[in-house]
């Protein structure tokens, strides 16, 4: 798959204000609000006064209160918060439903990528972590085509790779988006990254295909995991109800636990656009 | 037991086996899905896997049972229900018929089956009193008392025609009854009744049954007869014979193969003596529906031919036109047939009774069939015609008459009219003539008879010179016209005397046979044409004249039907039951097809509705 080209594509869809509006946006959800404290992530920069259509969050209402004039605290962004994309590359990620253009990995590299764009545009030191490769925080603009190589570089492995906390506990604070289908034991892998969540913040983008929750078949079907190479023969017109409220079940306490755990939660569901999907989460 | 109307059906049974076979084996074509993961797969599978196992064994089954119904459904699966059959009637209103055909005569020890079925309807109205009971004798008449059946039954007996007619026939009959029971008591039956009809057979066999109906008789010349029926078939295929039989000895037969249901017309063709004759159907069960009768009188019409010298044979045309008329005319006219030859036929001389020759000059050739006419001392009536050859005629007429010569009278005050009459003559004396009138009516051109002649004069013209003269030869009557009998000599076949003088004269030559003749065989009109075959019909034709004219053979059968038939017991092993019904599962079979549908629907309801 030309994965350049359907970044492209996607980020073509855009028009160049929503590409503002989602890069500051994507900066208001990845980083965390705006703070004087150096080294904090953020820094005051400069005053500029109001204009309409400026978020009347940062007027500083001292300064009004002594030049009745309304001012706007600017801030630099604190160009050291690092970004780490960790990619589950398991065969599971290979499913791609009958009403879906793209697999649930290729779903999740695209999605990274627009991401990926956004942040190097901000010269955020990005890295993505597969499952045997790791490829070291780069933060030009110009890396972003390094990346994308990634992408095709990959093959496929097993499971996440836990090997990522090490990448962490290096340089300071980081976000960790972590794209997965997550059919693993997710309580394992909340507790093994709970005591990271005050110094780092995660997000979990749950990818999954639709055929998964309603399966798409009528008759008689053999199944075959992709991952075991197991196979069953039912009916999936007869066990689809008890299926769906075990898939939803499960994906109803991945939920809770992710959230409890103090991460976020984002379901991508791969017959959606991406964009709509990242527009949806970015609000 | 079930039985089957059509049993090579059941083979598609091994259908079935193939079914249970692909079922264990499993040949049907799974889907194959490569799937992230089938845990929650797998998790809700064992779920329902018993529930799964029991829908599947359903849907074989209900399959099977598909399967199975339809089978039965295409071979027509009955059963047969004996007893008293007609006590298990719907409980409401019903109407029994009784079977009146010549079958039902037939004998079982010493009581019919006529007999025994009427027992069994009184039986059977006593039996089931809270109902509603029509009897059918041509219409539905209530039944409120056993009397007031018994007094129907008795006045119900065999007839032929019967009153129901064929049975077959009988069920449309009584379709305006749809909604009632028909408890229909007879001894035979070859097809399967309609539902609303519950048999009740009182004898029951294999039916190999045929009948004969209608009988067509012709008559293609004035020997040859020609007699058609049509033989119909019920039950089973079968050959027979039907024979032609006159007095008991039969002369001709002929073999039929017969199939179901096939109407198939025989023709015997025979020399027409006088006699009785009878058509019957041999070797099947119902010997007296199977005899058709008629007879033949001999000589029953007085045949007159006119035979034309002229090369136009044509009845009504030219000199036979007038002629014709006054014999159509005549009000005598029902004695006799009339047929126009232009030549005369060989053997046929002793038919007819009265020879008329007009326009009479014929060839010498001929001469020998005039001597054998006048050997059999037959009455003659001859008339010259415009077209005669005085040398021709007189070549052919001698020795009996001679004309000197030819008078043609151009002249009008010379015109010659009809004025001297014999008083005497058995013809001239019935007719009134008025001479004033015969004056408008001249003759211009005649033959003179030579005086030499022993003939003796009816009618003689204003000069003297006789017209119409009869002479003696042989001991048989001739009377001789020397004019023509058209207008071309003449304007007297314009008057009013002119017909009633050719009856009179046709009287006269035939009164010798007239007298020996009873009235009761007449017909009128009849005319045989040059080529009877083609033209001969039994219904009524349209003479030229348009009047009707109709066939001279007399329709004998239907006087001896019924009343000379003999009834005969049936000779062969006739298996007596009680009651046998046929009890078709059709419904039933349809009823459990829709309920197996509706229950595999139902079972694989989810398949349809998930989404």
């Amino acid at each position: 798959m030309d994965y350049l080209k359907e970044i492209e594509t996607i980020l073509k869809r855009t028009s160049p204000h929503i590409l503002s509006a989602l890069s500051s946006q994507t900066d208001d959800f990845f980083g965390k609000q705006p703070s004087k404290k150096i080294g904090q992530g953020v820094e005051f920069n400069h005053y500029s006064q109001y204009t309409e259509g400026e978020n009347v969050k940062n007027i500083d209402w001292k300064v009004f209160g002594r030049l009745e004039k309304l001012f706007i605290k600017k801030f630099e962004r604190d160009s050291n918060e690092r970004f780490l994309f960790l990619f589950d590359t398991s065969k599971s990620m290979l499913f791609k439903g009958n009403n879906s253009v793209y697999s649930k990995l290729e779903y999740s590299f695209i999605s990274a990528g627009v991401l990926t764009y956004y942040l190097l545009q901000s010269q955020h030191p990005t890295a993505y972590q597969f499952s045997n490769y790791f490829t070291g925080y780069q933060g030009e603009r110009k890396d972003f085509s390094f990346f994308i190589e990634q992408f095709e570089k990959q093959n496929i492995h097993s499971a996440l790779n836990w090997s990522f906390q090490e990448n962490i506990h290096k340089k300071g604070r980081k976000t960790v988006l972590i794209f997965s289908d997550f059919f693993d034991d997710i309580d394992f892998l909340v507790s093994k990254i709970k005591k990271l969540s005050e110094q780092h913040s995660f997000h979990f983008f749950h990818v999954l295909d639709s055929s998964e929750i309603d399966l798409a078949e009528k008759d008689l079907t053999k199944y075959i995991d992709l991952e075991s190479g197991e196979e069953i023969i039912t009916d999936p017109s007869e066990i689809y109800k008890i299926y769906k409220e075990e898939i939803e079940t499960h994906i109803k306490q991945l939920k809770t636990s992710i959230l409890s755990s103090g991460f976020h939660y984002h379901q991508f569901l791969t017959n959606h656009k991406i964009e709509e999907n990242l527009t949806s989460l970015l609000k | 037991m079930f039985k089957f109307e059509h049993p090579y059906f059941l083979f598609s049974l091994f259908s079935i086996v193939i079914l249970i076979i692909l079922h264990l084996i499993r040949k049907k074509k799974i889907k194959i899905v490569y799937f992230s993961t089938i845990y929650f797969l797998k998790k809700s599978h064992k779920k329902i896997s018993r529930k799964l196992k029991i829908k599947q064994f359903l849907l074989f089954l209900f399959r099977l049972i598909i399967l199975t119904a339809l089978i039965f459904l295409i071979s027509k699966t009955f059963w047969i229900k004996t007893g008293d059959v007609i006590t298990n009637i719907a409980d409401k209103s019903s109407y029994i018929v009784l079977d009146n055909r010549y079958t039902m005569l037939r004998k079982n020890s010493d009581t019919t089956d006529f007999e025994i079925a009427k027992e069994k309807i009184i039986k059977f109205f006593q039996n089931n009193p809270n109902k509603n009971y029509f009897f059918y004798k041509d219409e539905l008449h209530l039944i409120t008392s056993k009397e007031q059946l018994e007094s129907f039954l008795d006045k119900t007996d065999i007839q032929y025609p019967p009153y129901l007619g064929n049975y077959f026939n009988f069920t449309k009959n009584i379709s305006k009854y749809p909604k009632m029971d028909g408890v229909f008591v007879t001894n035979i039956v070859s097809e399967t009744p309609p539902e609303n009809i519950k048999l009740h057979l009182i004898a029951h066999k294999e039916t190999k049954n045929a009948y004969l109906m209608n009988l067509y008789i012709k008559q293609i010349d004035s020997q040859i007869y020609q007699v058609e029926t049509d033989v119909n078939s019920e039950g089973n295929s079968f050959d027979t014979t039907i024979s032609l039989i006159k007095d008991n000895k039969k002369v001709a037969n002929k073999i039929l193969n017969l199939t179901p249901n096939q109407k198939q017309r025989v023709t015997f063709r025979f020399k027409g003596d006088s006699g009785k004759y009878e058509l019957q159907l041999g070797d099947d069960d119902l010997l007296e529906d199977n005899r058709m009768l008629f007879s033949l009188e001999k000589n029953s019409l007085l045949k007159i031919v006119i035979i034309n010298g002229g090369m136009n044979p044509i009845p009504y045309l030219d000199e036979s036109f007038y002629l014709m008329n006054a014999i159509d005319s005549s009000p005598f006219r029902h004695y006799w047939s009339v047929t126009v030859k232009n030549e005369i036929e060989k053997d046929i001389y002793n038919s007819y009774d009265l020879f008329i020759f007009i326009d009479s000059s014929f060839p010498t050739i001929y001469q020998k069939e005039l001597e054998n006419i006048i050997s059999m001392k037959k009455p003659i009536f001859i008339s010259v015609g415009n077209s005669t050859d005085i040398e021709q005629f007189n070549q052919f007429w001698s020795p009996y008459i001679q004309w000197r010569n030819l008078k043609d009278e151009n002249s009008k005050n010379s015109f010659k009219y009809i004025s001297m009459i014999s008083s005497e003559h058995p013809i001239v004396q019935k007719i009134p003539f008025i001479k004033s009138e015969l004056i408008e009516y001249p003759i211009f051109k005649y033959l003179n008879f030579t005086t030499e002649q022993n003939i003796t004069p009816i009618i003689s013209m204003n000069d003297g010179t006789p017209l119409f003269v009869e002479k003696i030869v042989n001991g048989s009557k001739w009377l001789i016209f020397s004019s023509t009998l058209s207008r071309a000599w003449g304007d007297f076949p314009l008057s009013t005397h002119f017909a009633p003088l050719i009856q009179e004269s046709i009287l006269y030559l035939l009164s010798d046979k007239l007298k020996k003749r009873e009235p009761y065989f007449y017909t009128y009109g009849e005319i045989h044409k040059l080529f009877p075959d083609k033209i001969l019909k039994p219904d009524w034709y349209k003479l030229p004249n348009n009047k009707n004219g109709a066939y001279n053979t007399q329709y004998l059968f239907s006087q001896f039907l019924g009343k000379d038939r003999k009834i005969e017991n049936s000779t062969e092993n006739t298996q007596f039951l009680e009651g046998e019904e046929r009890v078709y599962l059709k419904n039933w079979l349809i009823l459990l097809l829709f309920l197996v549908l509706f229950l595999e629907h139902v079972v694989d309801l989810k398949r349809y509705f998930r989404n």
